[in-house]
């Protein structure tokens, strides 16, 4: 899932000085799974930001709503009416559904709410842990289905580096695994430690974002 | 006339931390000096933080919340996440300049009715340096 963190508190009320009539909006799909953007992040951002603007000497008049997905136009389209009556929106959603409020209601002022920050798995309850980095070009059959690009902190294709702590930690945090210890663990296990022993080949990056901003064009699925 | 200023305290306590359930108060009492409104929950674990952060906003003064002990839920874990709920609406409350003393948790065992009001009683003579809660009557 797309996971995303709040903003500081402090960061969005200064945003907000001037309005009067403010929506925040949630997004019910990832955000709402990684407890960033969901019903019950903005039924609890709301009055936050209502105490915070009235402390300000700023009040505003907060309303909420949250959509199934903000990034479908579909469920983006149900806002419209809500949208005419304030004066800007602060969306608990993902990068991607924050741009898609803005590019459907260009006259209001779209601010986000949280800082999107991983593609990630939840490991336990309250525990996210990033598992991709949409890079283009998917090494998991070669590596086990255990990423290097988006769990190795220098993303290296021929691990582990010299950096590996004992009990098989990264060395720039102890809580995290070292994925080139992983993922020699998994071989070993299912006796495929030789073919970790032949030199993967430079990866083409060109299909991620370095290659510029990313479309994807399937002619079969448009009329 | 007296204009000494009285906070509302709302109690919400686990139905398991207290012994008797018969001598319950009910509704808005007046103690020494502050007003208490007590609410029996199932579980300490049916609050959830933005039900603690909405209480402040309608404005109360100060929230204490009593689940039972923590080897005694029946829920094993709801006194547990009702304990971190509780740290993290405080700190929340405290990025937006309310307080977080507003908030606070006293775990309970078999209470009377009588030392529940006293608990109330501490989380009065608490929150009252804090003054009184700014968004009390506030149109939202």
């Amino acid at each position: 899932m797309i996971v995303a963190e709040w903003k500081p508190i402090p960061e969005v009320v200064e945003k907000l000085r001037g309005h009067k009539k403010v929506l925040v909006v949630g997004c019910a799909t990832c955000v709402a799974e990684c407890a960033a953007g969901g019903e019950r992040e903005v039924e609890t951002l709301a009055p936050l930001l209502r105490m915070a603007m009235i402390k300000d000497s700023n009040p505003i008049e907060v309303c909420t709503n949250t959509l199934e997905r903000q990034c479908e136009w579909e469920f983006v389209e149900g806002l419209a009416p809500t949208i005419m009556e304030v004066d800007a929106v602060v969306s608990l959603a993902c990068g991607i559904g924050v741009q898609a409020l803005a590019e459907r209601f260009s006259e209001v002022p779209i601010y986000p709410g949280v800082n999107t920050t991983a593609l990630a798995i939840r490991e336990e309850p309250g525990l996210w842990a990033a598992r991709c980095v949409a890079c283009g070009d998917c090494v998991l059959g070669e590596t086990l289905g255990l990423c290097p690009i988006a769990r190795c902190a220098k993303s290296i294709l021929n691990g582990p580096c010299g950096g590996t702590r004992d009990g098989g930690k990264c060395e720039i945090d102890e809580n995290i695994d070292c994925i080139w210890h992983l993922i020699y663990e998994r071989a070993q296990a299912r006796g495929k430690v030789d073919a970790l022993l032949e030199i993967k080949k430079t990866k083409d990056w060109s299909n991620s974002d370095h290659g510029g901003p990313k479309r994807i064009l399937r002619e079969d699925l448009r009329l | 006339m007296s204009d000494r200023f009285e906070p509302e305290i709302l109690v919400l306590y686990c139905g398991r931390a207290l012994a008797d359930h018969n001598h319950l108060p009910e509704g808005t009492k007046q103690g020494a000096g502050f007003k208490v409104r007590f609410v029996m929950m199932p579980c300490s674990s049916k609050i959830e933080t933005r039900d603690l952060v909405k209480l402040i906003e309608q404005g109360v003064e100060g929230v204490l919340m009593v689940p039972c002990l923590e080897n005694k839920c029946q829920f094993l874990v709801g006194n547990v996440r009702a304990e971190k709920r509780m740290k993290y609406a405080r700190a929340l409350l405290d990025e937006v300049g309310m307080g977080a003393d507003r908030l606070s948790m006293a775990q309970g065992w078999n209470l009377s009715s009588e030392e529940l009001m006293a608990l109330a009683d501490e989380r009065a003579s608490a929150v009252r340096p804090l003054g009184r809660n700014p968004l009390k009557g506030v149109k939202l």
